[in-house]
């Protein structure tokens, strides 16, 4: 009886998702008292099984199949599917990503094994025989617990596991499944992959994140802004009526039609604090509000105000963080 | 050429058992398509949602009727049903055609919190429920008791949003000069559920009404007076099927009958050109066109500017049936039409009697750098300026 997990890489490495699943996996191995398999597709895949193997595998399936392409899941999927057929693994566990997505439901309906997306933990319950999955329901307001005798196809949510501490062991047994390649054409191809150009932090992993709204008065204040997000670690982005005024891409619009944020620092700079913006943010642990207007509605929201305008106050904060690092 | 698809007399079938009985009285004459406000817009929705054709496909059971873009694009305006030749209930069929996919848990991700938020804290805003009445922090707001006659309902948007809590402060004001007797019950008070009833969370809606209606019950309420056309329109149409039998009134109402008594009066007239926008739940939903032209009638020295489409057809701003909460790209909104309509025809202010279409116009008329130009003021507003 075994646990297994696929590795899908990320350039060609093993990325935080595969390192974050295997971790999760291990755990759960070691209370089962089972072993860790990870499927890895051959090509980048067969060079990197050590440190598979320091992520918690105990054994690396390395499947070949001639034409597969990693980002296309059904280029592979019958020959990962009858992989784990031959296995029939108690869990198997994928990366919430779209490969993983994509794989999952198929994999498990191969198999005749239940399915649950999205899972936040995994844990093995006290009586030793069952996997108890979380993961949200009713759009995140309850978690529900489910749990797993026997036959389990799980997607994890990114960033839920953690990745082993230290290095589980560095020469696993590695074994080669070669697959020979069903004829057929295709059903889906990828016609353009569009990658979004954001530079610096993405807005909803930011754990700080300086915004700007209609009292900016223009798109060349927010280098000022930038700024500070750097110097924070930081991302910037802005109400609506800021990504209205053609200021900002809509891609940076936070709110509750533009992106949900919930970082431990939001500096929501000249916004005046509309319910539309602030239910996008209610979640950030410390709001700071900066405002000329003592009446702005931000200040009733925010844990932290600052009746100033910005252009007198932001540049001496930006001094000060300066010479606070120097020190 | 597009793929054959299979109609589907039992998915037909099901579709009439949830609420789209009226269905097949359309004769797919395509009236209401081209009467669509989304036409106009010019954007993507302007072609993609149509109307005709999602009744059309539904009627057959064709795949595509459950189409998200299309179903939840719909303002819920009721302009096509003013104008349908066989009184199909089109709005009644769109709530049910999106209720099949909100209740089996494929909500639009736009609409995910707003839903959620109604379970979890009574209002779509996710604003506690423990401070629906800061709007009147600083407020002689009487509480409603036995003997009270009117039950102040306000609207969610006016208890939690800054700009929209000005709205509710002067209905309040207005409703005091005129000496009704009013108050309100507050937190325990829960989102009239509108918004739910059209965006097909039939269940979140049928909780909300109900705490409501147990809620009043409880309290002796017989008349409410509302804010919002929203909230007149959820009492007085949809509660009675649950038990809730009030009488209804939207501010408007009930202050142009003071003013008729003389119980009502304005020190100040306004000599501004002002026009008005009708919103759809007070006009074609609610059946009031009258009562703000006559309050405006009161108080304005000009003559009122109308607008191009106005009472019966009067064109959306684009935020009814959950339409607040989505995205419609800029250059593409009908609010836009609106206040470039009021631009147009010399009016310096655009008023209006719904905090959802306050929200949206004002949202617009930044977004076309006319804040300068024109102001968007809710009605109430206007006339408590009036006051003295």
């Amino acid at each position: 009886m075994a646990v297994l997990v696929f590795a899908e890489l990320e350039n060609g490495k093993v990325g935080r998702n595969a390192l974050e699943v295997l971790g999760g996996a291990r755990s759960v191995a070691d209370k089962l008292k089972m072993e860790v398999l990870c499927c890895v597709l051959d090509g980048d895949g067969g060079q990197r099984t050590g440190e598979l193997g320091q992520a918690g595998a105990d054994r690396v399936i390395v499947v070949k199949v001639a034409t597969a392409n990693p980002s296309d899941p059904e280029s592979y999927l019958a020959a990962l599917a009858e992989t784990c057929t031959g296995i029939r693994p108690v869990l198997i566990m994928f990366a919430g990503t779209p490969v993983g997505r994509q794989l999952a439901p198929r994999v498990a309906h191969r198999l005749s094994y239940g399915i649950v997306t999205d899972c936040l933990s995994i844990r093995v319950a006290d009586d030793g025989r069952e996997i108890l999955l979380t993961r949200p329901i009713y759009g995140g307001k309850v978690h529900a617990v489910f749990a797993a005798r026997e036959g389990q196809v799980i997607t994890v949510r990114p960033r839920a596991l953690r990745p082993l501490e230290h290095p589980y062991r560095a020469d696993p047994q590695v074994d080669y499944v070669e697959a020979t390649p069903r004829g057929g054409q295709p059903r889906t191809r990828v016609v353009e992959v569009h990658k979004e150009t954001e530079s610096g932090v993405k807005l909803e992993e930011a754990k700080v994140v300086v915004a700007g709204g209609r009292g900016i008065g223009g798109p060349e204040p927010f280098a000022m802004l930038e700024e500070l997000a750097g110097l924070l670690g930081g991302a910037v982005g802005g109400s609506r009526a800021a990504v209205d005024a053609g200021w900002l891409p809509a891609t940076r619009q936070i709110g509750l039609t533009g992106k949900i944020v919930s970082p431990d620092l939001y500096v929501a700079v000249a916004i005046s604090g509309s319910s539309q913006h602030m239910a996008g943010v209610a979640n950030s642990r410390v709001i700071v509000g900066i405002n000329i207007d003592p009446e702005a509605p931000i200040f009733h929201s925010a844990h932290l105000g600052v009746v100033e305008d910005y252009r007198e106050f932001v540049p001496v904060l930006i001094e000060k963080i300066k010479s606070a690092k120097a020190c | 050429m597009a793929e054959p698809k299979p109609v589907s007399p039992e998915t037909r079938n099901f579709l009439l058992s949830v609420g789209t009985g009226t269905l097949d009285w359309c004769m797919q004459c395509g009236f209401c398509t081209a009467v669509c406000p989304w036409r106009l817009a010019g954007g993507r929705l302007g072609t993609y949602f149509n109307i005709r054709r999602i009744q059309r496909l539904a009627q057959l059971g064709v795949e595509g009727f459950d189409d998200e873009e299309a179903l939840f694009a719909c303002t819920t305006c009721a302009l096509c049903e003013a104008h349908c030749p066989r009184r199909v209930e089109i709005v009644a069929n769109i709530r049910a055609l999106r209720g099949i996919l909100v209740e089996a848990g494929f909500v639009p991700q736009h609409l995910d919190p707003i839903i959620s938020s109604l379970y979890a804290n009574g209002n779509p805003w996710s604003g506690p429920r423990a401070r629906r009445l800061d709007w009147a922090r600083d407020l002689r707001l009487p509480r409603f008791e036995r003997d009270t006659e009117y039950l102040l309902f306000v609207c969610c948007t006016s208890c939690y949003d800054p700009r929209s809590q000005r709205i509710a402060r002067s209905v309040v004001r207005l409703l005091d000069s005129a000496g009704v007797s009013f108050g309100v019950i507050g937190t325990e008070e829960s989102c009239c559920g509108d918004v739910a009833d059209k965006v097909g969370a039939g269940e979140a809606f049928r909780q909300l009404a109900l705490s409501n209606i147990r809620l009043f019950q409880s309290k002796g309420v017989r008349r409410i007076v509302t804010t919002s056309p929203h909230c007149f329109v959820a009492f007085r149409d949809r509660y009675p099927a649950l038990g809730g039998e009030f009488e209804v009134f939207h501010y408007t109402e009930v202050l142009l009958e003071r003013v008729r008594h003389g119980a009502l009066g304005f020190a100040r007239r306004l000599s501004e050109r002002v026009a008005y926008h009708d919103p759809c739940y007070l006009g074609r939903h609610g059946g009031v066109f009258d009562a703000p032209r006559e309050l405006l009638g009161v108080v304005l020295t000009a003559p009122l500017v109308e607008l191009a489409w106005v009472r019966e057809v009067s064109h959306c701003c684009g935020s009814g049936g959950g339409r607040l909460w989505a995205e419609t790209p800029k250059g593409q909104r009908l609010g836009e039409l609106r206040v470039s309509d009021a631009l147009a025809r010399g009016a310096r202010v655009l008023t209006t009697a719904c905090p959802y279409c306050v929200m949206t116009l004002e949202a617009d008329c930044f977004g076309l750098g006319q804040q300068e130009n024109l102001q968007i003021l809710e009605l109430g507003e206007l006339l408590a300026s009036c006051c003295i």
